[in-house]
């Protein structure tokens, strides 16, 4: 006997528990047989703390196929409640490779020991699994026949064979079966992602048993017979049944969000019943943990329209996690949000009132707020007083409502912003001096008239001179005055001068934007380096990517010049994508991504074989981006990378993309990968749909 | 529907999708937080700042200041700093403290009679409150005198290590406070301008900041964390909620390594230890189920 099997062996002998535990972790490291009989021992442990670190380590325990069968055997353990349990998790964590002795369990143990094999084929899902649970839904225990009805609804992660046959399956269950079964295939359904038809759903609206689950599984669903059943079951007596119904109405107003008629089905409803009305007010305030019951509360509020609601729903802004359910029910509103929106906005804190002067200028401008010339005087005064307030909460989001709804009189109250020490005032007060200006040239050029380029008032005359440039409003002088400001003390004037200077264009704004370059602050410099790119100047720039040592510098570089001439650029950052630098190589992909030529495909391809992880990640993001049918074979090679993060990162660029052969490979993967990590997030990938901007 | 509410202004980026991903698995990396696909729109809201800084036009320049800069570990500083929840206030989860207070110290107390050292971490303090309220709680209850007991406070924002150390505190970190408790641990500083008699804040009692020390530190940086030294009892409430799961882990094994045998952990009333550690077990107390290392595990050596 070895020494370390000796150790081990004492160990997991010892009266402490944390001896013991101690011991488990050892296990993967002894040899067969050993290690597979002391896993049972330790996983039979009276500790769970024990137990649960031997599932934790019986994945990494060989060899498999023999630790998965006298796993299985364990299953039927019937005075061990322990160690069946146990048995099962560290079954499921072994994953594919544990299927075929639960399905071997399946045939020869009782009752109990089915049903935890039934567990072990849902933790694993895979075809053979899923039709083996199937074929449970035909066993003589009712519990098996819950188990396998509930494990079918994980079948979509194992294909769309798998996934077909569990849909089959579990109508038929719903269909005939006992209650607990239908039950359970009626959520399973539901997890299986397909609507179910309001004709199958609507008679379960009258079944006690079945009615939440029904409930629930109508949300997202269209049809205006169910939407309108969702918004009376809101009123419902029970609890439970109603917290669904406003759940699941949610859910449908959100897919049927543009079509008046089937809003207005569920808007009549919910106006004819202050149950209904007092169950989403209840649901809409802040205090309700559940932020989706919470979303959902404030459309449905949004859709009943009472002016008493404005405050209710405007607490909701400030809430991240349901400020655009808020923001929707409000434009709701229209105009006719704004006065109650400004009342609650006086008393509230900071960030909400902020929130509240954000929304202004949209409910103002919405199709339900044109012509509510009335309106405005109002709002404009509240997000003109606001810009006195302390709070930089309060003050940005004014700044960013008079980008859309200033005038020509905001120009000095927003210019004296521009140097506020929060970055976050000052940043949108550039955005909305440049707006303004944009809308009242007078106006701006007025203001920027006898202005000193390197005195207090430079940044604002700056701004205003870039904004009457890009409306073609500019003068001869306009280039001199500039010129001057490049050399004004703040680097914030002088970033501005050399962007205002880009859009001037011509061969004195190159000039003193090439000498910028020489800025000591990063932030001008770079804005130099990016002015460059838009005056076109190419030759320069390819100079200065040649001649730069510094990687950091060399992804604006490269940005600019592919803004200059993208021939060039593509020219330039190929050769670079071999870096062993990763600084380098991942500036070098950031620009070939964004090149769009057939060769940029290939050059990523390239630099998804690239040593370093992070620049692959990259390298799989532009080839993901460009939605080239070649990305995949990237992909499929990332997906079996041997670095856990770039497998993780490929399972979900494979998840986005979608499709039968990204299906394909994720399923191969999820088969041998052996990283629970990684598998989650193979399994998060299978479950989730292609996001449209991604593939755009 | 969706719309973005709090999404860019004018002139303002737009985080993409694969740059959110980018920034989000290099932020979990670093600093353990886990901004999931519901946090996309909060990740840009709470970054957008730091690109205006920096002068940056886009999330992928910030993402490579980041992970390449030479300014990346300055860079990290603020980025931390936004990226936190700074969201807590005195007395907070009182069913928790009272089973501190009443069950666990007087544990304690027993256990370390010889010694006479009580070191209590509360780790991801925010801006103190929490820290604080223990060193009111190991007062109050009488046991520690003539002690060396230490309280400290840690957590990831410079910022927030600060105004723990500046130790006053307005309105909002005493939603929950009682009168008597205001009155006895703390101190009205400055009066509000025409409101004479009226304190803008409140400063916390010199006795109970005599035993509480802070430093900023992030949870993953061993080298920080090891200078903490060996503790009775960890607090670290609602903090692993951020955190994605590898991290979680690596935290929890921290704290296991920095607890004395016997030592306890408090966590959040919404965490749990479940699949993340068996190298703790449960303590059931009257009022609350906490964890302890058990005192048979190896100790290794002081700091």
């Amino acid at each position: 006997m070895s020494p370390r099997l000796t150790r081990v062996l004492a160990g997991l002998s010892d009266s402490e528990s944390e001896t013991r535990r101690l011991a488990t972790q050892n296990l993967p490291e002894l040899p067969a047989p050993e290690s597979c009989d002391l896993l049972l021992v330790a996983l039979g442990d009276p500790d769970w703390r024990v137990r649960k670190e031997a599932a934790n380590v019986a994945a990494r325990i060989e060899p498999r196929t023999a630790v998965v069968f006298a796993l299985a055997r364990a299953l039927g353990e019937r005075d061990d409640t322990g160690l069946r349990n146990a048995a099962v998790e560290a079954l499921v964590s072994i994953g594919p490779d544990a299927v075929a002795g639960a399905c071997d369990a399946l045939t020869r143990l009782d009752a109990d020991g089915r049903k935890l094999a039934v567990e072990v084929l849902a933790g694993a899902p895979t075809l053979a699994g899923m039709r083996a649970l199937a074929r449970a839904l035909s066993d003589v225990d009712s519990n098996v026949v819950t188990a396998a009805a509930e494990g079918l609804g994980r079948a979509h992660l194992a294909g769309d064979e798998a996934r077909e046959l569990a849909l089959m399956k579990l109508t038929e269950v719903l269909a005939s079966g006992a209650t607990p079964a239908r039950l359970a295939s009626l959520e399973s359904l539901r997890a299986l992602g397909d609507g179910l038809p309001w004709a199958v759903l609507e008679p379960l609206f009258a079944d006690a048993w079945l009615r939440r689950p029904a409930i629930a599984a109508t949300g997202g669903n269209t049809t205006p017979r169910a939407v309108l059943a969702l918004a009376e079951a809101c009123a419902d007596s029970s609890a439970t049944n109603s917290f669904e119904a406003v759940f699941a109405l949610g859910q449908s107003l959100e897919a049927g969000w543009g079509d008046d008629d089937l809003l207005e089905v569920a808007a009549k409803t919910l106006r004819a019943s202050p149950a209904a009305r007092g169950r989403l007010r209840a649901l809409a305030k802040a205090g309700n943990v559940d932020s989706r019951a919470r979303g959902a509360a404030i459309l449905a509020l949004g859709l009943i329209r009472d002016p008493d609601d404005v405050a209710l729903i405007a607490d909701a802004l400030a809430d991240d996690a349901v400020a655009d359910h808020a923001e929707a029910a409000l434009l709701l509103f229209g105009c006719d949000a704004v006065e109650p929106l400004l009342v609650a906005g006086r008393t509230a804190v900071p960030s909400l009132r902020g929130a509240a002067l954000s929304m202004l200028p949209q409910l103002t401008l919405s199709p339900t707020g044109a012509g509510a010339g009335e309106e405005g005087p109002a709002h404009l005064a509240a997000v003109r007083e606001a810009l006195g307030d302390v709070s930089a909460e309060v003050v940005a989001p004014a700044l960013k409502s008079l980008a859309f709804v200033g005038g020509a009189a905001d120009i000095p109250a927003v210019a004296h912003h521009l140097t506020s020490s929060e970055p976050r005032v000052a940043g949108a007060a550039q955005g909305a001096l440049l707006a303004i200006a944009a809308r009242n040239v007078d106006a701006a050029r007025l203001a920027a008239t006898r202005v000193d380029p390197r005195g207090d008032g430079a940044l604002a005359a700056t701004l205003l001179l870039d904004a009457l440039a890009r409306a073609g409003s500019s003068r001869p002088e306009d280039a001199e005055f500039l010129a001057s400001a490049l050399s004004h003390r703040e680097a914030a004037v002088r970033r501005a001068a050399v962007e205002a200077l880009a859009v001037l264009g011509g061969e004195e704004a190159a000039l003193g934007v090439t000498f910028s370059l020489a800025d000591e602050e990063p932030v001008v410099a770079n804005a130099a380096i990016r002015a460059l790119g838009r005056l076109g100047r190419a030759e320069q720039l390819a100079m200065l990517v040649a001649a730069t040592r510094d990687p950091i510098r060399l992804a604006p570089l490269l940005r600019a010049l592919r803004d200059a001439d993208p021939a060039r650029a593509f020219a330039a950052a190929r050769p670079l994508l071999r870096s062993k630098e990763a600084a380098v190589a991942a500036a070098a992909v950031d620009v070939i991504g964004s090149i769009p030529v057939d060769a940029r495909i290939e050059a990523l391809m390239g630099a998804a074989e690239h040593p370093n992880h992070e620049v692959v990640k990259l390298a799989l993001a532009q080839l993901a981006n460009t939605g080239d049918e070649r990305a995949l074979a990237s992909l499929a090679r990332a997906i079996e990378h041997g670095a856990e993060a770039v497998r993780r990162y490929a399972a979900e660029l494979l998840g986005q993309e979608g499709g039968a052969e990204a299906e394909g490979m994720l399923r191969a993967r999820l088969d041998r990968e052996r990283s629970a990590e990684v598998r989650t997030a193979i399994m998060a990938a299978l479950s989730s749909r292609p996001d449209v901007e991604t593939l755009a | 529907m969706t719309r973005r509410l709090f999404g860019a202004g004018v002139g303002e980026a737009v985080l993409r999708a694969d740059e959110y991903r980018l920034l989000r698995d290099l932020v979990s990396e670093r600093l353990g937080i886990w901004f999931g696909p519901e946090s996309r729109l909060s990740l840009e809201r709470r970054l957008r700042e730091r690109l205006t800084v920096r002068g940056l036009t886009s999330y992928s320049d910030y993402y490579h200041l980041l992970k390449f800069s030479p300014f990346a570990a300055e860079e990290w500083e603020e980025a931390s700093e936004v990226l936190t929840t700074h969201e807590t206030y005195f007395f907070r989860e009182d069913y928790q403290l009272r089973a501190f207070k009443n069950e666990l110290l007087p544990l304690v107390a027993e256990r370390n009679r010889q010694r006479k050292r009580l070191h209590i971490w509360s780790a991801g303090c925010s801006t103190g409150e929490e820290t604080y309220t223990i060193a009111m709680l190991v007062l109050e209850s009488g046991l520690f005198d003539g002690w060396e007991v230490r309280i400290y406070g840690s957590d990831l924002s410079k910022k927030c290590i600060a105004s723990a150390r500046r130790g006053a505190y307005g309105p909002t970190s005493f939603r929950v406070t009682d009168e008597a408790a205001k009155r006895l641990w703390f101190r009205p500083v400055g009066e509000r301008e025409g409101d004479p008699g009226t304190a803008v804040s409140h400063g916390v009692a010199p006795a109970v900041r005599a035993l509480c020390h802070f430093a900023q530190m992030n949870l993953l940086d061993k080298e920080r964390t090891y200078l903490v030294g060996r503790c009775d009892l960890i607090f670290c409430r609602n903090v692993m909620i951020y955190f994605d799961a590898p991290s979680r882990k690596r935290v929890i094994e921290m704290f296991h390594e920095r607890l004395v045998p016997g030592g306890i952990l408090l966590l959040g009333h919404a965490e749990s230890l479940l699949n993340v550690s068996t190298a703790f077990e449960l303590l059931h107390l009257r009022g609350d189920l906490v964890y302890r290392k058990p005192t048979t595990a190896g100790t290794g050596s002081e700091p």
